[in-house]
Order: C-alpha cells, then structure tokens, then sequence
C-alpha cells in the first residue's frame, strides 16, 4: 500500500512539478484572460497560446520531439523538408488570379515609362536546392522554372529579363539560401549579381574584389520558428565590403521624407530581431544607397519584396544611386513621390514565393 | 480548452485536484462543479448559459413530475415535454450547427441526451428525483466527460457525488489513463489525422488504389485513438476526482463479429440507445421482422452519432445489413471459424464500412469503391503517396498495434510475475509517454 501511494504521488507530481516551475519562474504573468475574449469563447485558446510560448523548456522539448519524429522517417512539417542541413519550404501550386494580377501591374507599369525596365525572378531554395528533398516528394514539387519562364514570356516584350533561376542553379552546391530563413544569402545575391551584370550593362566584379566577413553565426531565421528542429545548424549573416578605390557606400532611408542617413552594414542591426535588416537598414520602405568617388553616374530605381536585399549593395557599386523600394512597406505617399523617369533603369526584383501568392505588387503598383 | 493541451495539463488540472483536495469532504462535490463550470465557462460561455438554462428547466420539470406522483398522465406529459424539449435542442442545434459550419456547442449532446435519460428514469421509477440542483447541474456539466463523453446514465453518476476519503493508493491508475488518453491523441491520433487530412485533400487525379486504400485505414485508426483518447481522459480524470466512469472502447479492432464490433465501438452510446430505445421497442423478441425493425432502428442511431450525413446514415445502415446478415445467414458458419480469419473478416469489413464514412457524398463513396478495386484507371501508387507513407508509416504500425490488446496483455503479465517491477516500469514509462506527449501537443 505504502509503495502505491508513492507510485501516485510521484505521478502526481508530473503534473505539478512543471506548474511549480511555471510559477516560480513568472511564467504566469502573461496568463491574462480578458473579457472579450471570455465572452466570446477565445479565453482557453489564448491561455493556451501564451502558455505554449513560456512554456519551460520549449526548445528542448520541441528539439527532442522533432529528432523522434525524424528518427520514425518524417521530415516534413508546415509544409518544410527539415534536416540538420536546412529548412526548405515547399510551395504550393501558385495562384494564377494573383499572377496574372501581378504580371499586369507590371505590364502597365513599363508601358506608361520610357526607362527600361528591369524583371528579375528568383526561385526558392526548394527549386534550387533539390538534392536535399526526399527523392519521393521530388514529383509532388512546384515547378519553379516552368513558372518563372511562363512569367518571362508574357513580359518579354516589355521587358528585359534577368535568368536569376540558372545563376543559382549553377552553384546550387554552395550556401545561396539560408538554412532557417527563406531569403537568399550574401553568397546567392552575389551570383545574382553576377547574372544580372549582362543585362543591366555593368561588368560584374569577382569575389576577390570583395573583403568577405561573417558577423553573426547564430542567426535563426523565419523558418526555424515553422520547424522548431534543434539539429538545423543555424545560420551565418555575411557581409561583402567592396575594397577598391575607397568609394564611400552610404544608406539614406526614407530619402524623401526624413531622410536618415545611416552606416552601410550597421553592425547594431546585427542584434535586432531581423539581423538581416543589416543590408538595407530597418525603415525599409524607401532606401537609397548613395556612392561618393564614383565614375559612374547611373540611377537605378529597384521594387522589390525583400527576398534579396543583400543584392543591392553590391549592385551600388555600378551606380551613382540606387533606389530600393520595397513594396510590403512602401506607403502610398512615397510611392506617390517617385519619379521612375528620373531614372535611367528600373528593376523589378521578386522571389517566387511572393510574386505567385501575394496580391501587394498590384495593390502597390495600381495605386500608384 | 482541450484536455490534452498543455494549460489543461500543467495548470487547470494541478489547481483544480489542489482545491478539491483541500477542501473538506462534504464540500468537494461543489468544488467539483465550481472547476466544471470554470472549464465550460473557458471554452465556450454561451453554451454554458444557454445549457444551464436547460438543465434548470429539467430540475424544475423532474420536481414538478414528483408533485404529481399519483397522476399518471401528468407525469407521461411532463416527461414528455422534457424528452421533447432535449431531444428538439439536441436535434435542432447539431443540425444547425452543421448546415451552418460551425462546431457544435461544448457538452450539447452530453447534457441533452443525459436529461433525457433522466427524464424517462425518473417517470419509470428507475431513478429518484433530484432535490440538488447543485448535484443536478454538477452531473450534467461534469467537465471531464463534456468534450466526448462517455455518455453515462443519470443515476450511475448521482450515486458517485457523495463525500469519499481520498484514496491515494489508488491514484496512480487513473492517472496512468489519464497519460495513455493524452497520448492517444498526442502521439498517434494527431500525426494519424494530418496524414489523414492530406489524403483526404487530394483530387480524383491525385488518388492511386493505394491511397484509397490507406484512407479508411488511417480514417479507422483517427477516429478510434481520437475518441478513445478522449475517453481514457476522461475516465482517468474522473478516477482522480473520485468518479468512476465506464469504458467507451474495448479494443473494436479485434472484434470477431461485425455485432461484437458495434458492442465494442462507442459503448456508452450503444448502451444509452438499447436502454432507451431498443429495450422498450422489444429487443428481438418479436420475430425477424421486428427485430430487424429494432436493430435497424437502433445501429443507424448510432450511425448517426457522428452527424447529420446521408453518408453517416448509410454507414449505419451497413452495419445493419452485416448484423442481419450475421444473424439469419452466416453467423453460425462464423462461430465454428479460427479466432484469426474472424478478426481479418471483421476488420476487413470495418475497414470497408470506413470507404462510406470517409465519403463527403455517396458518389465519392462509389468513386472510392470503385478506385479501390482499381476499375477507375488509377495508377496502383504514385511517388507523392509513397513519400507521404514514407513519412507515417511508423505511426500507423504503432497504431495498428496499440489497437489491439497487446500492450496490455504484456502490462498484465508483467504485473502478475513482478508487482514491484511493473510499478516501477509503469512509471518511467508513463513518465516518458507524458513526456513526450508534451513534446508532440508543442511540436505536433
């Protein structure tokens, strides 16, 4: 009997041991449940929200649970293939309303200017890095490419089109995306860059001329949060300082309002809670990166989705100014400001994974 | 709030077996429904109100019945209104509710159809009246058996509210169900559900034989560690309260008969439906076309327990066919066969009843029938359900196999050769199995 009420009571204290812990650590405070929420029935869920996100342990428990589930064959999860060497999110078929919507606004917008105008689409990790996804789910795949030159072709008359798909693919061996974090690393703008030299008109300078450093290697980017998976190696945010002729690379933000000027590659972003705001800086709305000692005297003006910022500091380096605006955050007012006529090109820069699913480039192009 | 979340089990449960605990004894039953309440009024407050209504107007209409004891044909009319009443609201809502698409109201079918017992027992002097309402409403909005049951006669629960000595010694067993319900639906019936849902999500040119196959496979093994699951919980939770609640599910996957699996499946509810239902309609004393009459009433009751769906209905009505058919055709041939072939026949049709379950229509039915024995020009499997039984296949063998009584046949013999030993056993294991529940409900 005496053995038994031991056995009980130890567990007991499986349940009551974490409630302790919970207390004593003030885990409780956000436990908050208000009368809105009560009366419309939301009181449990959000308790249970909260009490998800404090829960002692968490990473621990979701890393542990994550490696069983990987050792009984999944590695799948929120739509992400998941292994130690990377997150990759698999794309549903895109929405061709919203393409067709997207590609339209484009069309619209290069036929009211007379700049030439500029369409670079990347694909995602998912297209690219192919030889880390089961070799069953292959099938079940988006095809990146086939989308990504069914859009080239409707816009080909109207615009010059930049092969981002192949100068990726072409290295699709090294670090082009990060391991958590579905945008393209300094190394894949890089060839980016590289690819785009032709079109654009500039002659793309090789790594060598670049001082490469690696700032931050415990970067866990959006996906991790979607794949909570402990054996991902998180990732390394770096920087390509170009190193001849001292040309004097500046960001302005919010150019045509407050007009911030800030460091190229502020280090204290590196903190933030999006490390990789160090490209473009954190009031990513409008951004101008601006070059002194400079032989040359273009002006570009780029809209972009934020899937490749670190492409455009090394584009800088061909250009008197750039213009980076990106369109999740761009308010009606700024756009409202921007002349493309006072440019000499303009570049559309999107990844797949937005331009097919989000309606904003219309929505920010049409009112415009 | 589910119970298998982590507020339920790390903060509702521990305060709520604290302050029953430390209340006295007389008072535990009203703490007992104070932590009900609380449960209702968290997960969905009109309901609460709304039911509580309900139940009051049961408690005034059973008080009303008692008054005119020597009336008979008041007494018939009051319980009458009061079967009407819950039986209309019962009806009336699940079916609005799913027209409309929205989930039906917390404890619906737990507290009407328990008035409704209530009602029939107390006119036929098979239950006393309630003169606590306390009691009453605690009995009808005991949080536990709110979400799924199982559904339990008035006066089995009523005898249970009296005060009792907390057993310690005895805790540890429902706490051990309490872990293998959490578990249930943690480790298998959630990643059984997603694969599940992903079948169920594909087109008719995405489906290969295989595939339809694997749906009533893993639509069987969903809805039994689901609703078993929630069972064990409850009945756990009810152990650790001082409440004993019968078992919902006995191992129905290992029936020997198609009549063993429907007395197997959702016991509580085939209970519920012969005691009010098939009993007073005669059972099958009536000749083959009353009975026929009677078990067909009573299985498609049953059939549709799950919702308002012609294809629920036919499900039912399947089940009906093969209990005749086992009745007056076959079922003597079956007796004389091996316990195997029994349980291979049975869970073969079980699987097959699921082909109807499964279907959001009875064209899609046919279709999957039809694909099934590979006569719609479907390809026998494709590379994206290969990889999608690549990423379950574990859970479903696991499932397979905690289905079946095996685990417990293994716990039982371990108990009889070394009592200390399972103890110590049962609680690393029972530890790691909570452990990682916990795990999977935070990382699903």
């Amino acid at each position: 009997m005496r053995s038994q009420k031991i056995f009980s009571f130890l567990m007991l204290s499986l349940f009551f041991i974490p409630a302790v812990l919970l207390i004593l650590t003030g885990g409780w405070r956000g436990l908050t449940v208000s009368a809105a929420d009560l009366w419309d029935g939301f009181a449990a869920q959000s308790m249970e929200e909260s009490f998800t996100e404090a829960f002692l342990g968490r990473d621990f428990l979701c890393s542990v649970t994550a490696s069983m589930q990987t050792a009984l064959g999944r590695n799948q999860k929120n739509d992400c293939f998941y292994g130690q060497d990377g997150i990759l999110q698999n794309l549903p078929q895109s929405d061709e309303e919203i393409t067709a919507l997207n590609l339209q606004a484009l069309q619209d917008f290069a036929e009211k200017q007379s700049v030439p105008c500029y369409f670079l689409l990347s694909p995602t990790a998912a297209a690219i890095e192919q030889n880390k996804i089961p070799r069953l789910a292959l099938e079940s795949l988006f095809n990146q490419k086939q989308y990504i030159q069914r859009c080239y072709a409707f816009l080909s008359a109207s615009f010059h089109t930049i092969d981002g798909y192949n100068s990726l693919f072409s290295h699709q061996s090294e670090y082009l995306f990060y391991r958590t974090d579905s945008r393209l690393t300094a190394q894949g703008c890089y060839y980016l860059y590289v690819g785009a030299g032709d079109k654009l008109g500039y002659s793309a300078r090789s790594m060598d001329y670049f001082s490469i450093s690696h700032p931050l290697h415990d970067y866990k980017g959006n996906l991790f949060s979607l794949v909570p998976y402990g054996q991902t190696e998180p990732d390394m945010v770096s920087l390509f300082h170009y190193q001849k002729h001292n040309r004097v690379i500046r960001l302005v933000q919010d150019p045509l309002g407050k007009a911030e000027e800030t460091l190229l590659f502020d280090p204290t972003l590196l903190e933030s809670g999006d490390p990789l705001q160090v490209y473009l800086g954190p009031d990513r709305g409008v951004t101008d990166i601006l070059v002194s000692d400079t032989p040359y005297d273009g002006h570009l003006l780029v809209f972009t989705d934020g899937s490749c910022d670190a492409l455009f500091p090394l584009m800088a380096i061909h250009y008197l100014q750039i213009r980076v605006v990106d369109l999740h955050t761009v308010t009606t007012e700024q756009l409202s400001q921007i002349d493309p006529d006072a440019f000499d090109q303009v570049l559309f820069a999107f990844s797949v994974d937005q331009f097919g699913y989000d309606i904003f480039i219309s929505d920010s192009l049409g009112k415009n | 709030m589910q119970l298998a979340s982590l507020s339920f089990l790390y903060l509702f449960l521990p305060a709520s077996l604290a302050v029953y605990y430390l209340f006295p004894r007389r008072m535990r039953y009203g703490v007992l429904l104070a932590v009900s309440l609380a449960f209702f009024l968290l997960n969905d407050p009109v309901s609460l109100l709304f039911l509580s209504v309900s139940v009051t107007a049961d408690y005034a209409l059973g008080l009303l019945m008692e008054r005119f004891e020597q009336q008979n044909r008041r007494r018939r009319a009051i319980m009458l209104v009061m079967v009407g009443k819950n039986l209309l609201l019962f009806f009336g809502i699940s079916c609005y509710c799913q027209l409309h698409g929205m989930a039906t109201p917390l404890g619906l079918s737990i507290c009407t159809l328990l008035g409704t017992g209530y009602a029939v027992d107390i006119y036929n002097g098979e239950a006393l009246y309630e003169h606590n309402w306390g009691k009453f409403l605690l009995a009808h909005t005991l949080f536990m058996k709110l979400p799924a049951g199982p559904l339990v006669r008035y006066r089995t629960l009523r005898e249970q509210f009296l005060p009792k000595k907390a057993d310690f010694a005895r805790m540890s067993e429902p706490i051990a169900l309490f872990i293998q319900g959490v578990a249930k639906q943690a480790i298998l019936g959630s990643p059984i559900r997603q694969l599940y849902d992903t079948l169920s999500s594909f087109s008719r040119a995405d489906h290969s034989v295989f595939s339809l196959w694997l749906m009533p496979l893993c639509a069987a093994m969903n809805l039994y560690f689901i609703l078993s699951g929630y069972c064990d919980m409850a009945r756990g939770l009810g152990g650790m309260f001082g409440i004993s609640l019968p078992r919902n599910f006995y191992y129905p996957y290992q029936s020997r008969s198609i009549t063993d699996f429907v007395g197997r499946f959702n016991i509580s509810v085939t209970d519920y439906l012969k005691t009010y239902i098939y009993h007073p309609l005669g059972e099958d004393s009536g000749g083959f076309a009353s009975s026929a009459l009677n078990i067909g009433v009573v299985t498609l009751l049953w059939g549709i327990w799950f919702g308002f769906r012609i294809n629920y209905l036919l499900w039912g009505a399947f089940f009906v066919l093969l209990i005749l058919l086992e009745r007056s055709v076959w079922g003597k041939i079956l007796i004389k066969l091996p316990v195997f072939f029994l349980r291979i026949y049975t869970f073969a049709l079980v699987l097959l009843s699921f082909v109807i379950f499964n279907g959001r229509s009875v064209g899609q039915s046919l279709f999957f029938f039809q694909g099934m024995l590979g006569l719609g020009g479907l390809p026998m499997a494709t590379s994206p359900i290969l990889y999608l039984l690549s990423q379950y296949a574990p859970y479903l063998v696991l499932a397979v196999l905690f289905s079946t009584s095996l685990p417990h046949s293994l716990k039982g013999a371990l108990r009889k050769k070394s009592p200390a030993a399972a103890s110590a056993v049962g609680m690393v294991f029972y530890g790691g199995l909570l452990f990682l529940s916990t795990g999977f409900l935070l990382h699903p």
